[in-house]
């Protein structure tokens, strides 16, 4: 018997690759992850983030690899960085929402940033987790493809999680 | 939100620290390349729940803070290109007038 939990983790995963490892071309995003908050612990008082269900469109990102960065590059070296990163990026936004309370425009659900090669998105899907995407292809941010990839995630899995509750 | 558009300017001039804090933060989380390179963070897209916030290089010059409370723009992406032209823009001015101060002085 499967349960409710396991159907929507596989939704999920399916989400993920049809936006990523199997979008054909591959194009935009050569990494997705969907993770959950877990509670704060106590030393810092920060939520971590356990990731649920990622995606990468290995070829794609191995090529981008071996063209800026050279063959010993691994595609999964890459996206251990990325993983690396996610957590970080979470925990440096939550603190800026805190700061930026006075703005009064509310919590950030999206951020996108801009790297020399490339760039990586955080957005939230709901009040306890997020989607990360990130991309070598600069190009593909230049022109608003993995925005819109992330967003078209972002609306699926909400889709999700409206049918079979959060 | 219940206060003026000058005391809305005032607050996004207070915001503009803590933003360049995470942007500086976020920069020293290098390297993000899988060789090790460091790869530097050019811009950071900030959509809040109600608009959003952009900060970015400009060139080698500084930076552009830019802030709306206009949701609509930044859904559609008009505002992420409004702030990438006003970026390309004043870094083209700068490097006119960097030129022309190298020009002068050259001729000088």
């Amino acid at each position: 018997m499967i349960s409710m939990a396991e159907v929507k983790v596989s939704i999920v995963q399916d989400v993920l690759d049809n936006n990523v490892k199997l979008r054909r071309p591959p194009i935009g995003l050569n990494y997705a992850a969907y993770a959950v908050l877990t509670l704060p612990d106590g030393e810092n008082g920060e939520h971590g983030l356990q990731v649920i269900g990622r995606s990468s469109n290995h070829k794609y990102l191995k090529q981008l690899l071996e063209r800026f960065s050279g063959p010993s590059c691994t595609p999964d070296a890459q996206i251990k960085l990325w993983e690396e990163l996610l957590p970080k990026v979470h925990n440096a936004l939550a603190l800026l929402d805190g700061a930026l309370v006075l703005a009064g425009q509310g919590e950030n659900v999206r951020a996108v940033f801009d790297v020399d090669m490339g760039g990586f998105f955080y957005n939230r899907v709901n009040s306890h987790s997020i989607l990360f995407g990130a991309t070598l292809d600069q190009s593909q941010i230049n022109h608003g493809q993995c925005d819109r990839e992330m967003k078209q995630m972002v609306t699926e899995l909400q889709a999700v999680f409206t049918a079979h509750g959060a | 939100m219940g206060h003026t558009a000058e005391r809305q300017v005032e607050i996004w001039q207070q915001s503009v620290a803590p933003v360049a804090n995470f942007f500086s933060k976020l920069w020293s989380l290098e390297p993000l390349e899988a060789d090790g390179a460091p790869s530097s963070l050019t811009r950071v897209v900030l959509d809040a729940e109600v608009g959003g916030l952009f900060y970015g290089t400009v060139g080698s010059y500084g930076w552009l803070f830019a802030a709306t409370l206009d949701q609509q723009p930044l859904n559609t992406g008009l505002a992420e290109q409004h702030f990438a032209v006003a970026v390309k823009h004043i870094a083209g001015a700068l490097d006119e007038t960097k030129g022309s101060k190298v020009r002068k002085a050259a001729h000088d």
